[in-house]
């Protein structure tokens, strides 16, 4: 039984969990014992970021095969891993309180959460279509914007969730995009 | 106002949130800030600038009344932007600059505009427009030189609001090209170790970790799976994707 818990919580490891397996084994860094209670602001926050994530997936894959240096071209792939791995996440959490994976395109929805935070299907296309000079440029642009508003998401989450797991991840989004962030605006100097 | 009175504001705010079906334009969805070269907040956002205060976290978010000339928009928990006194270090540029906005809200725009010492330099009139997903405009600073504080304003079309970006230039008399190429002056910049650490090393932030790197974190052990340079909120424990458990 022990063998199994312990597989088990390898499993969540290499399957990508954002947050460590809560019981089983004594995390190092955060100890988030994951709970089942949420309020609308969890549901809110797991509903706009994962739409949010995909596109941001979307976002940095084009930088795959586009011009640009190594070092924005190893950052995109490591926000592309990471935020896959977030997305799981999130949904897993959706799933296990009922809830669906987006609350849908109406910008009224977010009203009371600090507007609309998507980046539109236009800017990606505006993005996939820039020429290579401009290329480098507009990517760290439009991707900084991005993670801009993932920030302010965060924020809104780490002020008012409730539920342990969604707030903890909240936090390490506030903290990785803000570095990130910082790291782009390095690269466009 | 106190933390905790700001706080039930903001859980008061929420609450309600699902009851308003009236909804306003939404300026505080249309944020902006000149990104490069780097303007005031994007220095501090960058962390070459320290003890910022809060504008590290929402460089997009000097949002004022239009008719300001400061570099704040003239909100007190962004004061720090405008004070001269600190060491702003400065871009050195040609006597054409290019700058480039981000945008994290697309905005409806009336007009951009560059201000050096009170004049005018440069109108860009979007007629109410939306921008694009990048800005960019060229402007010429008249055959100014050494060093000089422009500030940048975009007006936006159907709020009385704009958005205020100083940016700190070192203008060389070398004329017309458009160089932003930078050297700044004064930086205090994260340090970037650019060589894998030993293996066995302590995990730490701002450290380019190659596929194989290990490091220990809490005291386990870690194995790198995809090439980065580490964050605070990469933190091993929590991204399976890019640490394996040893």
């Amino acid at each position: 039984m022990r063998r199994l818990a312990a597989l088990v919580a390898g499993l969540l490891v290499l399957a990508g969990c954002g947050t460590p397996p809560a019981a089983t084994t004594p995390p190092p860094a955060s100890t988030v014992v994951e709970s089942n209670e949420f309020n609308e602001t969890d549901v809110m926050f797991l509903q706009m970021s994962v739409p949010h994530h995909r596109t941001g997936l979307e976002i940095v894959r084009l930088a795959e095969d586009r011009a640009v240096r190594a070092e924005v071209k190893t950052l995109a792939a490591a926000i592309e891993v990471t935020q896959l791995s977030e997305v799981d996440s999130m949904t897993k959490w959706l799933a296990d309180w009922g809830k669906p994976e987006s609350a849908g395109d109406n910008p009224q929805l977010h009203a009371g959460h600090g507007g609309d935070h998507s980046t539109s299907p236009e800017a990606v296309a505006e993005l996939a279509a820039t020429g290579s000079g401009e290329f480098e440029k507009a990517f760290l642009n439009l991707l900084i914007a991005h993670q801009h508003n993932a920030v302010a998401m965060a924020k809104l989450e780490k002020e008012s969730g409730v539920n342990p797991q969604a707030k903890d991840l909240a936090a390490r989004i506030f903290d990785s995009r803000t570095a990130q962030i910082a790291q782009m605006l390095g690269y466009l100097d | 106002m106190s933390l905790k009175r700001k706080l039930a504001a903001v859980l008061a705010g929420v609450g309600i949130a699902p009851f308003i079906v009236v909804v306003s334009a939404g300026t505080a969805s249309a944020h902006g800030y000149i990104s490069s070269p780097p303007s005031r907040q994007a220095m501090c956002a960058q962390g070459r600038v320290s003890n910022c205060g809060p504008i590290v976290y929402e460089p997009q978010s000097v949002e004022g009344p239009k008719g300001q000339s400061n570099c704040h928009a003239g909100l007190s928990q962004f004061a720090q932007l405008n004070d001269d006194s600190r060491p702003w270090p400065t871009t050195s540029v040609g006597n054409s600059v290019t700058f480039n906005w981000t945008l994290t809200a697309r905005h409806s725009t009336s007009t951009w505009q560059y201000f050096v010492g009170g004049s005018k330099i440069a109108e860009f009139n979007d007629g109410g427009r939306q921008p694009a997903a990048t800005v960019t405009h060229n402007v010429g600073l008249g055959g100014r030189t050494g060093r000089i504080k422009l500030l940048a304003v975009w007006n936006i079309a159907d709020t009385p609001m704009a958005f205020y970006s100083c940016v700190d230039l070192q203008v060389g008399s070398g004329g017309g090209t458009p160089t932003t190429t930078t050297t700044p002056t004064t930086t205090t910049r994260p340090t970037t170790t650019t060589t894998a650490p030993p293996v066995g090393g302590t995990w730490a932030p701002n450290t380019a970790y190659s596929v194989g790197s290990q490091v220990s974190y809490g005291g386990v052990n870690y194995r790198c799976i995809q090439a980065h340079t580490s964050l605070v909120g990469w933190e091993p424990p929590n991204t399976a994707s890019l640490w394996q458990r040893l």
